[in-house]
Formats: structure tokens, sequence, C-alpha cells
């Protein structure tokens, strides 16, 4: 049994691990190969920040909710393991700031700690008038990705260099199930009128010492189109670009003013940090994550395809839940092809 | 009496803010700071600088809250500030974990800090030893980065900065018209005061950035405390040990200790040992005494023995000595007929 997971940022490698964790042992014909034209550090997962958030709302999508709350639970149980440090996993707290009072969000209680921010606090951040308080995650993919790597080497998954121009590619070399985490580019493999790139881009600054993440929300503008400063183990990540439909992948200086001057007026001490790096990256946005299962059919040929992507700006937030919820995907069609016994139960 | 002059011997965190002090309510003073140590080898540089106060049994609750207070606001400002990273002060957040719950549940500092509040459930699952916390959001004072942007500050003000031994207050009559004694744990000698004690402590100081939330045991012994470089790993209180050597026993003993608060510890690079006395005394003495000796007399502030408080409180014991230091410019102005230039 043949699996290909197209894709190498955090949603195709954490797929991989999920299923080979989960029926190598059963199925002793499973062989898994990661095909990827970029991989660690040139994915957009690098070039993340890593805090562990989603948006202000699931739009009523609870099923990315409870992904959510099983990534962080998933993330939250590795912290005191030896393997924290080289996963690139920590605990971080920290602001979120609103001009307006606004509904508390869905993750509320999946958090740690979390609860509105006293006058006093306030007081840090004039133009804002209300925010909330709490202890998440971060998850840095330039530590991440490299660790998901060895686990699958490890674990005998090969790994391919190759830009994959279509699933039929695939199947037509043997491949018998095609996990398809392409993120942003999906649409050049199936068209995908819902999926859009959210182009980003932040700086990469040297301020040791900014140890909380401090995000603005305008809800006018949107999502992550307000400064947001989100300290990391080595660098801290300056950002607030969100645009919608937008292919570019070169760093424009009109952001980085942006990016620049709104961050400093956030936090002056800012000013005196030490600019290292600065990046643009598309999020993969979909009003909904796609998770499911295409059956592919040419005659008598069957094949399967199970679609993970569409992630928008909470890939690392959600991973684990969607890593898991394909996982069932794929067991469901080992059962129906009689090639292991029922699923495991849930952990 | 024209110009008062005035010498601050010590030149840790109380010597320097105190002169600071001075400068501000008193510009026309003409103030020196005399110290044999300056940073990075004074008591204060050992310190992570974490303002969560000591309690010092002998000075009134509300006094302690008010020093607190000030040195709190007046940090807090400065962290918000472009100049922030260069004084080394930022905001941290974090846990006070105790394995029993304490006696008092509302520390008198809990309205000074940020968002104070018990622990959840969920929080203290991360602590399986501990059964009660408190969440709270604080400021850190990094050492040597403060002391060295106070010396700046000094420095612009006209503050001259000598490093010299002072073996007696009464070396200084004949320059100095007061003298102020931020002395900390060198009062010991200087006025032989036997009231003050030292109280050792070892920290290590680690490589560990990935560290952004302290933890502290509400035992005051175990605490991890992140700073802009490091993490302060500590520690220990050793009443009556003068040694200034790292104990490398003590060392791994605290390291366990760290490690079992935040394992991620284990990864931690580049460890430091640093030891330091805390000039430890039951209440801090902030008060004038006027020597006399031979018909001449010396008019002194003490403002020394902060203990394990020292970086708490120092801002307000430090305006209270700058007020102390007004009173003795009152006093010796009013006594024209022994006017001293």
């Amino acid at each position: 049994m043949r699996v290909a997971i197209i894709g190498a940022g955090v949603i195709g490698l954490s797929t991989a691990l999920c299923i080979h964790e989960q029926y190598h042992s059963l199925v002793p014909s499973l062989e898994l190969e990661v095909y990827a034209d970029r991989y660690t550090p040139c994915t957009t997962s690098d070039g993340a920040a890593g805090l562990w958030q989603p948006y202000l709302s699931d739009h009523g999508n609870l099923q990315e909710t409870l992904w959510n709350k099983e990534t962080f639970d998933y993330l939250l149980g590795h912290l005191g393991s030896p393997a924290a440090k080289e996963m690139g996993l920590f605990l971080v707290s920290g602001y979120n700031l609103f001009t307006q009072p606004v509904p508390e969000p869905p993750w509320k209680n999946i958090v740690l700690g979390f609860r509105n921010l006293t006058p006093k606090e306030l007081e840090l951040f004039p133009g804002y008038s209300y925010g909330w308080f709490n202890t998440a995650l971060m998850l840095e993919c330039r530590s991440y990705l490299p660790w998901l790597t060895n686990r699958l080497m490890q674990r005998g998954v090969k790994f391919f260099h190759k830009k994959v121009e279509s699933f039929q590619e695939m199947f037509a070399q043997g491949v018998d199930v095609a996990i398809n985490c392409t993120g942003v580019r999906a649409g050049e493999l199936q068209p995908d009128p819902e999926l859009q790139p959210g182009r980003g881009q932040v700086i990469k600054v040297l301020a040791p010492w900014v140890k909380h993440f401090i995000i603005t929300h305008d809800i006018k503008s949107g999502i992550y189109n307000s400064p947001y400063i989100i300290p990391g183990s080595e660098f801290t990540v300056l950002g607030g670009i969100y645009q919608h439909g937008n292919w570019d992948e070169e760093n424009s200086a009109q952001d980085h003013k942006t990016i620049w001057e709104n961050c400093c007026r956030l936090l002056p001490a800012l000013q005196k940090a030490k600019i290292v790096e600065e990046w643009s990256g598309l999020r993969p946005a979909r009003p909904w994550v796609r998770l499911e299962r295409e059956t592919v059919r040419n005659g008598h040929f069957q094949a399967e395809v199970i679609h993970n992507y569409g992630h928008g700006g909470f890939g690392i937030t959600i991973h684990w839940g969607c890593a898991m919820a394909a996982a069932r995907v794929f067991g469901s069609i080992l059962q129906e092809k009689k090639l292991a016994s029922p699923p495991q139960p849930r952990l | 009496m024209a110009v008062p002059k005035v010498a601050v011997v010590g030149a840790g965190v109380i010597g320097l803010s105190t002169a600071l002090c001075i400068t501000e309510t008193c510009p026309s003073c003409s103030v020196t700071v005399l110290s044999d140590q300056f940073s990075p080898n004074t008591t204060s540089d050992v310190a992570a600088g974490m303002l969560i106060p000591h309690t010092y049994p002998g000075t009134p609750i509300h006094m302690q809250k008010q020093w607190f207070k000030e040195t709190f606001t007046y940090l807090f400002a400065i962290s918000n500030s472009a100049e922030a990273s260069e004084a080394g002060i930022h905001l941290v957040s974090g846990w006070q974990v105790f394995k029993n719950t304490p006696k008092e549940e509302l520390p008198f500092w809990s309205d000074v800090v940020l968002g104070f509040r018990p622990m959840s459930e969920a929080e203290l699952q991360k602590f399986p030893q501990h059964r009660f916390g408190q969440a709270f959001t604080t400021l850190k004072c990094d050492c040597p980065p403060y002391l060295l942007w106070l010396e700046k500050r000094l420095k612009a003000a006209g503050v001259r900065m000598y490093t010299r031994k002072v073996a007696d207050l009464w070396e200084l009559h004949s320059e100095y018209n007061i003298v102020v004694n931020c002395a900390g744990f060198g009062a010991h000698q200087l006025v032989g005061d036997e009231k003050l004690f030292p109280i050792r402590g070892q920290v290590l100081k680690v490589h560990a950035p990935w560290v952004k939330n302290f933890i502290r045991d509400g035992d005051g012994l175990t605490y991890v405390y992140p700073g802009i470089h490091r993490v302060t790993l500590g520690g220990t209180r050793e009443k009556e040990s003068w040694s200034l050597s790292p104990e490398p026993g003590t060392t791994k003993d605290i390291f366990d200790r760290c490690c079992s608060l935040e394992p991620s510890l284990w990864r931690a690079q580049d460890i430091k040992v640093k030891v330091g006395l805390r000039p430890s005394r039951e209440s801090v003495r902030l008060q004038r005494e006027v020597l006399s000796q031979g018909g001449v007399k010396l008019q002194v502030v003490h403002n020394y023995g902060h203990g394990a408080g020292g970086f708490s409180v120092h801002r307000g014991t430090a305006k209270e000595a700058a007020q102390l230091v007004g009173e003795c410019i009152a006093a010796l102005r009013g006594s024209s007929s022994r006017a001293k230039l």
C-alpha cells in the first residue's frame, strides 16, 4: 500500500507522521513517501511565528474548534517531554487588544488562564480599550519541521524533492492513496475557487526583552491586518499584513513601513531592536478547511485522494487535529480495502 | 553652604538610585558616588531583579507597600518607553506555586502587580507537586543593564563616581556635608551594624531563551526568572554564610529543583554560577543620623539592609532617602554658625 503525501509544510509532515504512527504496524505493506518542491526552511509554515491561536470566531465551524483543541492538548502534553526544545515548543503568555468590547472567543477555555485585561494593563496600550490575557503555546516550525522530518526518516519514510504536477502522475506510478497537503497551491492540482492566498509579511528582529505576544485587532480591517508582536526563542516577529488574493511573495517596502511603524507605536522599546530578516508568505485561505476524501475513478482503476489544505493563518494551531482526522479517513479507506481491522479507538 | 556636597557610599541598585533621586529633588546639590565595587561586581548584579517584594518583619506593611508601589510605577513607565531595552526593564508574566496553601491568600502587593489572580486547575496541572498558585504579571530589572543605565543618567546629571573603599564615614567629613550610606552588606563593617546579617544566595544564569514565563515556588527557595539574555535559576537562603565562592553541590541542587518546576531547563546551556550576600535586616535602615566626634558633626542618611527585596523597593526607599537628605540640608542651613563649605 503506497501512500504519497504531497506537501512538506506542517500539514504534510504531521499528517505523514500521524498515519505512520497509527497504521504501520497494522499494515505491513505500508509505504509512505513525501513529495514536495519546497522543504523546511522554505515552506509557508517556516515563516510563521508559530503562535497557537485560532481566529476570533470559528463562524460556526465547531469541527475546526475541536481540531484546534486537539492540537493544543496534544502539544501541551509534550511540553514536559525531553523533545520539547527540539520541537521548538514552549509556553508563552500575552495580550489580545481591541478598540471595543468583543465576544469571548471559542478557544477561551482551550488556552490557559484566559481573562479580560485590567484597566492598569490597558494603560500599556493607548488606543485600545479592551483585551484579553492568556497563556498559549509557541511551536516554531524551523525546529518542528526538522523534528518531524527526523521522526519520519527514522520510520523509513522516503522523501522526494519533486513538484507533483497531477494526482494522475502519482497514481500512474503505483501510488494507492495521495494525501493532498499542498497548501496555497492546491489549486494547481485541482482548481478550487474557494482557496485564495492571504499574503502576509513579517519582520524578524532581535528584541529578547519582549516576553509576551501582543496581537491587536481592528474589526474593520480583518484578521492579521493590525500590528502583532510575537516573541520567539531567538527572534521576535513583527507583523500585521493580510492581503486577500495577493500572490506576490516578494517583500514590499510599503508593508515593511506599515509593520515597523505600527509595531514601534505599540511597543516603543522596539525602536532599538535590530532587524534581522524580512519574509513574505501566502496563507492558504479558505472559508473552511478542506479535509475530505475523494475517490478518483478511471475505468476499473480507483485511487483515493485525502485532501487536507486551506488552513489559512491557523495551520500550526489546527495541524494535529487535522492530521488525526486525515488519519481516520485513511483508516476507513484501509477498512474498505480490508487491509486493516476497525480503526483504533481515539486516544 | 552654597552647594551642599553629598557623598553616596555604595554603587549597587540602592546607592545609584538614591544618588539619582537626590539629583532630582536637590538639583543644586553636588553628588558623588563612592564605592569599592561597581557593576558588574555588586551584589545587585547577582540578583534577578524581579519585582516581587520581600516582607520585612520590622517595617510597617503600609510603608513597604508604598515603596513597592513607587518602584513599580517608576519602572512601569520606563518599560513602556523607548529606553526599556537599554535600562533592562521588561514585563514578565508567570506563576507563584505553593505545595501547601499559604497562610495569607493575598499578599500585600497583589494589587500593585498586574492581573493578580489564583491559578486555574488547568494551569496547576503543569505543577503536579503543587496544590495552589497565583498568576500575575510583574517587572524585571535586568542587571547589569539597569545599573549601567543608572550610571549613565548620573553622569548626565553631573554626578561623579569613584572607586574608593570607605573604611569609616568620618573619612568623608572634610570633603562632604552629607553622607548617604547605601553600603548594603558593607554597612556591617562601615557602621558596625550588628543587626545586619548575610543571607547567602547562589544562583545560576543559563541560556534558555524559550523560557518566557517566570515560576516561583512560594517558599522563595526555588525560582526560574527569564531575563533579557539569560534565565536566573535559584536559589539558596543560607544564613550566616559569608562565602562568595560557588558550591558545586549547591549548583546541582538548584538545577534539579528548577528542572522539576520547568523540565525544559534540562536543555539549558552555558550555565554560569553566581553568589551574592543579601544584606539582610529585620527592617530596612532608612533614617537620618547625626554623628558627633570631638565637637564635629556629620549628617548621615542610612539606606541599607534591603535583604532579598532591594530591587522591589529601591526607588521608594531612594526617594525617602533623598527627602531625608533634604532634611539634612535644612538642618545644616539652620545652624548657620556651623555652615561648612
